[in-house]
This record gives C-alpha cells, sequence and structure tokens, in this order.
C-alpha cells in the first residue's frame, strides 16, 4: 500500500475503532472522511495520452556547431503534474531549452516544445532528442511511473579540417619542413652510394666491398659492405600527447581537441606529399605504424577520432617499441603537447632516449598548444605565472639543446592555418 | 551554464509557514471553542479552581494553545502538535454524541451526560469535519511542498514549480472539501431517512444507521454507474 494510503487508512481505523466501540455515528461519519476522499482521488485520472512529436534525424556536424533539436509534447488526457527532464550528453554545452520541466495538464490537452539548441564543442557521435517523463500523483508520493519518449538524433561530429589542397597549392609545400636525409630506410634501394658498413647477416654478398675490407685488414674480421640510399618515402611521424596536461580549456575546448585538430590537418598535409605518416599516442594506447595513401588517413583519422585525455603523463620514449624501425631511419618527428614544468621533465629525458635509438638523426618539432588557465589563484597568480614561465624556458632551452624545435601555438589568438603558415612553415 | 548537463537553477525559496499554521490554528480555535461550551469543561472549572479563580482554567486554555502555536511557527515540522492538541481539546464534545454509555458501565458518576454540550450534530460533525479535513490538507501541503522541493533540486524553474505546487493544492482542497459536504450530506440524509428506517424496523436506531449508511452506498454506485452510461 502507498505511503499516502496507509496513513489515510491509519486515520480511517482511528476514528473508526472508537467509533464502533461507543456506538459514536458522528466519529462514524468523520471516519468515513479520509475513505470518501479516496474515493475521490481515485476518479481523477492521471496524465496520459502521451506522445513526443519529431522524428530522429542524423547529423554529420563540425565541432563548435550547433544544433536545433525539435520535439513537442502532446498530453491529451489526464490531468496532474508531470516532470520531464531533457539531458544532454556529457560534453556538450545547451545553448537553450533544455535541463528539467514540470508541467501541469489541466483540463485542455496540453502542448510543449521540447526544443533544444545545443553545442558540441567535441568530435564524437552522440545521440539527443528522447524526453525522460514522470508522472507524479497529485495525492501521495508513491506509484509514479517513468518512460522515455520520442526518438533520439544522431549527430556525428567531426574536427574541422583545412583544406589541405589549398595549403598544398604554391610554395607551401616546398617549404615544408621534411626529414634531414630526405628520405626513409626502407624501400628498394638506388645505386646512390650513401656509406660503408661492417657486414650484417642478410647483407647481399654483392654488395661486399672487397677493396676496401682488404684496405682495412685486421684478418677474422666481418667484411665491409656497401651501403646505398634507398628509394622510400619520407617518414613522418607525429606524437600526440594525450596526458592530463591536455584536459585543459582553450578558447572553450580542450587542448588535446586543439592537438588532435593540429595533428589532423598536418597528417593530411603530409599524406598528401607522398610521405609516410605515422601516429603515436604519448600514452602508447594508440598508434598506427608510418605507411602512405588515403587508407592510412583514414586510420590515422579514426584513431584521433577515439584519444581521449589519459591520467598519466606518458612517455614518448614508448614509441621505439612501437616503431623502432622507422626511428631509427631518422624520421620527422612533431610532437603536439602542452608545455609545463610537470612534463617537461619526462619529455627531455624521452627525447633523449629517443636520439640515442636514432642512428640517423631525425627532426623534432615540438608544437606547444598554450593553455588559458594557470590554475592559481589570482593574487599569486602573477609571481607564480613569471616562476612557470622561467622554468619552462628552462626547460624549453634543453629541449632545443636536444635538436627539438620548440614553437607556441596559442589557439585562443590565431587560428591554426596561421599558425602553420606563419610560424611552422614560415621558419621551417 | 555547466558543461553536459542541465541549466544552473536558483536555489529551493522557502514558504513562510502561514499557508500551514493558518488552517491549523483555525482547526484548533473551533476544538478550544466547542469544549469551553462542554459541561465537562464547566464542571472541570468549578472542580479545579475557587470560584474566584475559575478563569485561570481559561487562562491555562488559552496559554496551552498559544504556546503551541508560537512552538510551531518557529518550527514548521510542529505544526502536526496543533493538530493533535485539537483532538485532544474536541474529544469531549464527540464523547457526548456516543450511544454505549461507557462511563456509566465503569462507574463514572454521571456517565456521558457529563459531556453534553449545547452544540447541535450538525455543528459537532462541521467542527469535526473541518479538523479532519484540515489535518488532511496539512498532510497533501507537506507532500507538495517536498515534491517543490526536489523538482527544483533537479533543476526546473522555480516559476513551474510554484505552478505545478499551487494547482496540486487547489486540486487538493476542492477535493477535501467535497468529501466533507459528502460526510455532511450523509448526514442530513441520515437525519432525514433514520426516523422513516426507524420506523420500517421497529424502532431499533442501532440497525436504521447501519442500514442508512449502506442505502447511501448503493446511491452512490449506482449514481457512478448511471454517469458512467452503465446500467445500473
Amino acid at each position: 500500500m502507498p505511503r499516502g494510503d496507509r496513513w489515510r487508512f491509519g486515520l480511517f481505523l482511528l476514528l473508526f475503532v472508537p467509533a464502533a466501540i461507543m456506538g459514536n455515528p458522528l466519529l462514524l461519519l468523520l471516519s468515513l472522511l479520509p475513505v470518501v476522499q479516496y474515493y475521490l482521488i481515485s476518479l481523477l485520472r492521471p496524465p496520459q495520452d502521451i506522445l513526443v512529436r519529431g522524428e530522429g534525424r542524423r547529423w554529420d556536424i563540425w565541432t563548435g556547431d550547433k544544433v536545433k533539436v525539435e520535439r513537442k509534447l502532446i498530453v491529451r488526457e489526464g490531468r496532474g503534474p508531470m516532470y520531464l527532464r531533457l539531458d544532454a550528453p556529457d560534453r556538450t554545452k545547451v545553448v537553450s531549452g533544455g535541463g528539467s520541466r514540470v508541467l501541469w495538464k489541466g483540463r485542455e490537452p496540453l502542448e510543449v516544445s521540447l526544443d533544444r539548441e545545443i553545442a558540441f564543442p567535441r568530435r564524437g557521435m552522440y545521440h539527443i532528442g528522447s524526453a525522460k517523463l514522470t508522472i507524479v500523483p497529485i495525492f501521495g508520493d508513491e506509484g509514479r511511473t517513468e518512460q522515455r519518449l520520442g526518438q533520439d538524433d544522431h549527430i556525428l561530429v567531426h574536427d574541422r579540417k583545412l583544406e589541405v589542397i589549398r595549403l598544398r597549392e604554391g610554395r607551401t609545400i616546398s617549404r615544408l619542413p621534411l626529414p634531414s636525409r630526405g628520405v626513409g630506410a626502407f624501400g628498394p634501394e638506388s645505386t646512390d652510394f650513401r656509406d660503408i658498413r661492417k657486414y650484417a647477416s642478410g647483407d647481399r654478398f654483392r654488395s661486399i666491398n672487397w677493396k676496401a675490407t682488404a684496405r682495412a685488414g685486421g684478418g677474422g674480421s666481418l667484411p665491409l659492405v656497401n651501403q646505398y640510399e634507398v628509394e622510400g618515402r619520407l617518414i613522418v611521424i607525429i606524437m600526440m600527447d594525450d596526458g592530463p596536461l591536455m584536459a585543459e580549456e582553450a578558447k572553450g575546448r580542450t587542448a588535446l581537441e586543439h592537438g588532435v585538430n593540429a595533428a589532423q590537418i598536418l597528417s593530411d598535409l603530409y599524406l598528401g606529399s607522398d610521405c609516410d605518416v605515422g601516429l603515436y599516442a604519448f600514452s602508447g594506447r594508440s598508434f598506427v605504424s608510418p605507411a602512405a595513401g588515403r587508407r592510412q588517413g583514414t586510420m590515422i583519422s579514426r584513431q584521433l577520432l577515439e584519444l581521449e585525455v589519459t591520467n598519466v603523463q606518458g612517455d614518448i620514449a614508448g614509441a621505439i617499441g612501437a616503431f623502432p624501425d622507422h626511428l631509427r631511419s631518422g624520421p620527422l618527428i612533431i610532437m603536439v603537447t602542452s608545455l609545463s614544468e610537470k612534463n617537461l621533465g619526462l619529455l627531455e629525458r624521452g627525447l633523449r632516449d629517443l636520439k640515442r635509438h636514432m642512428r640517423i638523426e631525425g627532426q623534432v618539432h615540438i608544437i606547444n598548444v598554450v593553455r588559458e588557465s594557470t590554475g592559481v589563484p589570482p593574487d599569486i597568480e602573477e609571481p607564480a605565472a613569471e616562476l612557470r614561465h622561467l622554468v619552462k624556458q628552462t626547460g624549453v632551452r634543453r629541449l632545443t639543446s636536444l635538436g627539438a624545435r620548440v614553437v607556441d601555438w596559442n589557439p585562443s589568438t590565431e587560428p591554426f592555418r596561421k599558425f602553420l603558415l606563419e610560424k611552422f612553415i614560415g621558419r621551417g | 551554464m555547466r558543461i553536459g548537463s542541465i541549466p544552473e537553477s536558483t536555489p529551493p525559496v522557502e514558504l513562510g509557514p502561514l499557508p500551514q499554521l493558518l488552517p491549523a490554528t483555525v482547526a484548533l480555535y473551533l476544538s478550544a471553542s466547542s469544549l469551553t461550551i462542554n459541561k465537562s469543561y464547566q464542571e472541570l472549572r468549578l472542580l479545579a479552581f475557587p470560584p474566584q479563580t475559575s478563569g485561570l482554567i481559561d487562562l491555562i486554555l488559552l496559554a496551552t494553545c498559544l504556546i503551541v502555536i508560537t512552538i510551531a511557527l518557529l518550527d514548521r515540522s510542529r505544526i502536526l502538535h496543533i493538530y493533535h492538541l485539537a483532538a485532544i481539546l474536541f474529544v469531549p464534545s464527540v464523547l457526548g454524541r456516543s450511544m454505549v454509555d461507557w462511563p456509566s458501565v465503569l462507574g463514572i458518576e454521571g456517565g456521558l451526560a457529563l459531556f453534553s454540550s449545547p452544540l447541535s450534530d450538525l455543528e459537532v460533525l462541521v467542527v469535526g469535519c473541518i479538523l479532519v479535513g484540515t489535518f488532511l490538507l496539512h498532510r497533501h501541503t507537506e507532500q507538495s511542498l517536498s515534491d517543490r522541493r526536489l523538482l527544483i533540486s533537479l533543476g526546473s524553474s522555480r516559476k513551474e514549480a510554484d505552478d505545478v505546487t499551487v494547482h496540486v493544492l487547489l486540486i487538493v482542497m476542492v477535493n477535501i472539501l467535497v468529501s466533507a459536504l459528502i460526510i455532511v450530506l450523509i448526514h442530513l440524509t441520515l437525519t432525514a431517512f433514520v426516523p422513516v428506517l426507524r420506523e420500517l424496523f421497529g424502532a431499533q436506531p442501532g440497525l436504521a444507521l447501519p442500514l442508512g449508511l449502506l442505502a447511501m452506498i448503493a446511491v452512490v454506485i449506482l449514481t457512478k454507474r448511471l454517469i458512467e452510461g452503465r446500467p445500473p
């Protein structure tokens, strides 16, 4: 028995029992008051014949776009209060409408607009549109019914990309930073002489340089072989930081969002320039071995789409295990990160390990996504910011001394296109 | 605005205790008034104190009522105590209408006549209906206000929550009023029918009353079926 009915029944008994014992007609009539009230309550019908009008649509939009989800609630029968909850998925912003609503269905049919405008600052797949309706009984606190009404809209949010074709026009492609050796270590050998080295298992006998071996002398040691340049493609490895520092916001989006956007554009740009492009997330959770072609572009896009911020700051040295051979050939490494005194040390160590592993020294470009928040109270913000700046500058100098080029990108003040043309390519 | 959730809502503003305190005070006043004209109260006045200070018991009654109201005014959860006090004060008025004289059986001198009152049956019934009705209203108001707080804390706008609360309370009030009117109507009908039924069943009031009630219930069911368009 619901609680509301329980106390009503209790009141009836409280009056009825003494009335029966004492044969009191007035008390007997009074005991009927809760019973009559209960009877009248049962005649009231709660809201029913409810529908939410509006078809579930499919949207294909860019990050930052807004979608207007149009729905209409119609209640034809019954009377009473209704509680409506229009939830928005995580990582979205309700611009207008939405939230929770409590409605009263009176004698007339009720029609309510449930239109919502929602902004999507992050990429991903979202389902939105249905409403959770709770019918609250007028009397008593139990007997609430809940139902989900309406169809969901399916919204696929993509990251915005630059028009790569336009970027490839003119002198842009010739100014792109490329690996210093020009070619990678994979592919058939050309006739261009590169070096003489000791014989290794698997080398062709035809490549043994007998004259050089004889000149070197040292009986019993391995013969020397000629090494030729290979006709491979340029290798570019994009390393994407997915550590906790990338969760901080800049211009309404996280540093990771900006970084993913940048990585996507760079990957398209280098793939369009016939390079082998690979991807490595600092956490090591996702990586794509360097390769060329449209399929590779799709694979990188998918990995970037699924990239999430992790709790642990990853170590870039993990990339050695992911693609050791490609790294040995001295590829162009582009790191997209957000430099801070918290990750500079780890980055420096990782960079040293990478350099040690590389047989041929490759170029390392670090794109530093500048974050807005400092995370300190305003009264100590300035001294703290100065201290941070000093520590950061020292760390950056150490990275530069290791041969890395650090380029700052502030998404709040400059779009990536501008950064790419003026800073990244411009001086590269 | 928070990301990924409902918009921020203002904290719920509590209503004052007056909407609940007023019906409770009315019920207490009527109960106390019905008590003061009861014979048992008059007897108590004369017995407890010398005639010169008999007004003291009125003061004690008044002070008790005021203290309970003040406590309820300061702490809304104590409003229920007003109803408890009103019910206690109303007991002598109802007891006087009993058919079985238990006080005489228990050897109390005077018996039920001790609780006689100049009020008519209808007047006592109306006071009783007000007492029970306001108590029911109090319980429903508590429930509605609790729902209102919950709705606002869940993110509903205050305007919408207030609108719904007002509608609910109006329906509850009408419901209780109609229920009380039905009870009064039953009483009036029985008052009119009982002499007739008594004549029919050989002057047996004990039998006439339940029969009258059964007749009333039959009439209600019949009317409902006719309204619904079903055969009686």
